[in-house]
């Protein structure tokens, strides 16, 4: 068959196959850059220092359970007991941190989250159950679990050594007092840590045979398990890690508020999938790039910004931000459509 | 069929590429009315593009297509359908949990006011159903019929469309010898009502008993244009194969060995619900063991439970492999014991379409290359690719071209790649040359024979009995689940497996 073969020309249309895969990306980047212009147009304060390191710190908790969620839904699965998971970690680790020290609080809150998502990826793998239903289940099963620990109050009273990791910032921890020029390195230390936690997860996704497990699995769990990938574990050490982001972003938020209540993270894994929808990350599993799961995530903390800065009655958020969810998912499906034009 | 009138269908010059591969170019190609087309050529030599471009899928990048005369550009393949231009596809898409009249009319439903006229609509069916010979309900849910039923039902349903010209890719692939015919007649009678049919194949046999002229594609050109009555296998064959053709063709049959009589893999009181009745046999080092029966006599379920899918629930089953028992519950127990099977459906149990062919070829064994530290080894994965893609003569870009790229042919040897990379003691191929050209089927039997040769041993589902007579050393029928006959040697021959097949004894 060696006059068949056809050889390929090398840079040929490259270029062009290559924006067509990028058209997602370019997207996206597109409609930051618009809110970005927007938002310093509205608002003069929008772009200094204070407000951008304001943002930063407030992103946090959202950036990290995103990407936890990422890994999720690039395997297939939801879960949308990240928010009460938040409430549940949260309250609990107060509740133990004032009574019993900052330790005990800190490994007992950690430890929440994976174990809600062993059982989450239990339920879902033995019992074939979807995902969301299970989460569903779970999610009420954990913010019922933080009201009996608050009583419906708020916890208060929390170490002040804790809160440094919430509410410090980089320069201040390192001691300079006088920041001046070098002013802009001085970063919330929640937002390095949610960027660490990009890292991890990108190295996961894309370095270790472990990642590529995950993108098979999402993307045909049969193929998956006739290539000998014990499908259920993947699945469930997914949902181990969305919840260990989720605890880890329920410390976070503890650590930043100095209190805590059973009500915090209500309607967070909604914003969360938005996110991750609006970074290209597919819905039906098998695709996705957690890097670009923070641009969503901006996008969706910006457009909250505007909505404040525009003065827009607060009920109406939520309304525009369900507008924003259905509009990613057009977007996915038209970017779908031009990547598969030829 | 008078060669005279004007075609309802002329395609010319036609080219068309994807990314750096060009996979037409410059086709002419026309479909008569009451025309039967044959459509042949090796995987990759451009048939599935061109009907593709036919049905409003793909857009040609240069060249013409012309219906009744006129410019023809099709938006898309519903464009395609309002035209009547109809496409069956090799696989069989109906929805398994509708019944029989619903999956018909699906989308054409007999409506009166915004309601269904179900009466109406199920003695349409009906009315099909008997003409076309097929003892089937209408109320039948498609999930509880056999394949070859299942073909015949998307057959009818694209019929009901109304089709001028009807696109038949590999329609007979997944049936068997006795339903063949039937589709076949078929195929005929829709000719005859004046529809012009494409009908793409490779079994040869069938491309003379109905075809009318036969076109053959190579490297994405017209080979030849051949009229049916007047041309020989052997000049349609050496169309196809091009200045190699005596080489290819050469897949003489298979000389009966001697085996050495050393048990490999031993299997004994395999049984699954409703699938499988207490199979036992045993497989030699370096043997090739057929095991055929029809449409739904197990076969290919066998396969899947020795490997241990988990979508096979199996009830009882020892395994013995090199004299030591062994547990095969899941397919990652029967990989780490070096057993690896080849599906037969390779879209929903076979590739990852989306994924690179480094990605496809390296799935099962990923593990083997973040040794250490714990990430992967890219070079090394590329390199095993490359050693994969040149093994087995894969045509295509590179190995970071996503399969889907690839004809069914390249698939399919990207597939082979993958569970020959694993290293198999025992290698399960269920229907390894299904939808694949004479030139890839030989160079898959010889990677077979090569594998023999290094003492693995080879469990071939097939129910291409030509296959049996050429590759194996013993042959097992089933006959619903249970294994009914051996035979060795030179007792297999094609009457006496055929008339166990069909017969049960």
């Amino acid at each position: 068959m060696s006059d068949a073969v056809v050889k390929p020309a090398p840079g040929q249309n490259n270029w062009m196959d290559t924006l067509r895969r990028s058209y997602g990306l370019i997207q996206s980047l597109a409609v930051l850059a618009l809110l970005i212009i927007v938002l310093s147009y509205l608002s003069p304060r929008f772009m200094t220092w204070i407000n951008i390191s304001n943002l930063m710190a407030q992103m946090s908790v959202i950036l990290i359970v995103a990407a936890g969620m990422t890994v999720v839904m690039i395997a297939g699965e939801l879960d949308i007991s990240v928010g009460a998971i938040v409430a549940l970690t949260s309250t609990t680790a107060a509740y133990l941190m004032v009574n019993y020290g900052i330790t005990a609080g800190l490994v007992a809150g950690i430890l929440i989250g994976p174990a809600f998502g062993i059982l989450n990826g239990f339920i879902v793998t033995q019992f074939k159950i979807p995902s969301f239903i299970v989460t569903l289940g779970t999610s009420m099963m954990a913010r019922s679990l933080a009201f009996v620990v608050t009583g419906g109050m708020v916890i208060a009273g929390v170490p002040a050594e804790f809160k440094i990791i919430g509410q410090g910032k980089l320069l201040d921890v390192l001691g300079f007092t006088e920041t001046g020029a070098f002013e802009y390195l001085n970063i919330p230390l929640p937002f390095l840590i949610a960027i660490l936690v990009y890292a991890l997860v990108w190295i996961l996704l894309t370095r270790t045979a472990f990642g590529k497990k995950v993108y098979a699995v999402g993307a045909n769990s049969t193929v998956a398990m006739l290539s000998g990938i014990r499908v259920a574990r993947v699945k469930i050490a997914c949902m181990m890690i969305v919840g260990l982001t989720a605890s880890l972003a329920g410390l976070l938020l503890l650590s930043r508020v100095g209190a805590s209540q059973a009500d915090s993270g209500r309607g967070l894994e909604f914003e969360v999938i938005a996110a991750v929808v609006i970074g290209g990350t597919s819905l039906y599993g098998g695709q996705g790039n957690v890097l670009r799961t923070i641009i969503g995530v901006v996008i969706i903390v910006l457009i909250r910004n505007f909505l404040n800065l525009s003065r827009i009655d607060i009920f109406w958020q939520d309304f525009a931000t369900g507008v924003i969810i259905i509009t990613a998912v057009l977007l996915d499906a038209l970017q779908k459509y031009i990547a598969s034009r030829r | 069929m008078s060669g005279a009138e004007a075609p309802i269908l002329q395609c010319s010059g036609i080219v068309k590429s994807f990314g750096g591969v060009r996979a037409l170019r410059g086709v002419d190609f026309a479909i008569r009315r009451g025309g039967i087309h044959g459509l042949v050529g090796e995987n990759g030599a451009g048939k599935s593009t061109l009907t593709r471009i036919i049905a409003g899928i793909h857009r040609q990048d240069e060249g013409s297509i012309r219906l009744d005369g006129e410019e023809l550009r099709l938006a898309d393949a519903n464009d395609a359908l309002a035209r009547r231009i109809v496409t069956i596809h090799q696989d069989i898409n109906l929805i398994p949990s509708l019944s029989v009249t619903d999956n018909i009319l699906l989308n054409n439903e007999l409506t009166k006011g915004g309601l269904l006229r179900r009466k109406d609509g199920r003695k349409r069916v009906a009315d099909l159903l008997a003409k076309y010979h097929l003892d089937v309900s209408p109320d039948a849910l498609v999930q509880t019929l056999p394949n070859d039923a299942r073909k015949m039902i998307q057959i009818i349903k694209a019929v009901n469309r109304d089709a001028r010209i009807l696109i038949m890719d590999e329609p007979t692939s997944s049936l068997n010898q006795t339903e063949v015919r039937v589709v076949l007649d078929m195929i005929r009678s829709l000719a005859e009502q004046g529809v012009g049919i494409v009908f793409i194949s490779h079994y040869m046999s069938e491309i003379f008993q109905v075809c009318d002229d036969i076109t053959v594609l190579r490297d994405g050109q017209n080979a030849a244009h051949l009229p049916r009555e007047t041309t020989t296998l052997d000049v349609v064959v050496g169309a196809m194969l091009g200045s190699e053709a005596a080489a290819a063709k050469a897949t003489g049959s298979h000389a009966r060995r001697q085996i050495a009589d050393e048990p490999l893999f031993e299997v004994a009181g395999l049984s699954a619900p409703g699938k499988l009745r207490d199979v036992g046999f045993t497989l030699r080092k370096g043997e090739v063991l057929g095991v055929t029966g029809l449409t739904g006599s197990g076969a290919s379920d066998l396969a899947k439970a020795i490997f241990g899918s988990t979508d096979i629930r199996r009830d009882g089953g020892r395994f013995r492999l090199e004299g030591r028992e062994v547990r095969l519950d899941n397919p990652h127990q029967s990989l780490s014991h070096r057993i690896a099977l080849l599906t037969s459906d390779r879209l929903r149990e076979g590739v990852l379409p989306d994924f690179s062919l480094i990605d496809n070829m390296t799935l099962p064994i990923l593990d083997r290359f973040s040794k250490g530290s714990g990430f992967l080894d890219e070079k090394q994965r590329r390199e095993v690719t490359e050693a994969g893609i040149r093994r087995l003569n894969v045509r295509t870009s590179g190995p970071n071209a996503t399969i889907r790229q690839l004809s069914g042919g390249n698939q399919q040897k990207v597939l082979m790649a993958r569970w020959l990379e694993t290293g198999p003691k025992v290698l399960i191929l269920d229907e390894p040359t299904i939808g694949i050209d004479l030139g890839a089927k030989a160079e898959i039997k010889a990677i077979i024979r090569d594998l023999t040769a290094q003492g693995v041993g080879v469990i071939l589902v097939t129910t291409e009995i030509d296959e049996i007579v050429d590759m194996c050393d013993r042959v097992l029928i089933l006959y619903r689940g249970a294994l009914i006959r051996e035979y060795a040697g030179t007792d297999i021959n094609r009457e006496a497996v055929l008339a166990a097949s069909i017969s049960g004894s």
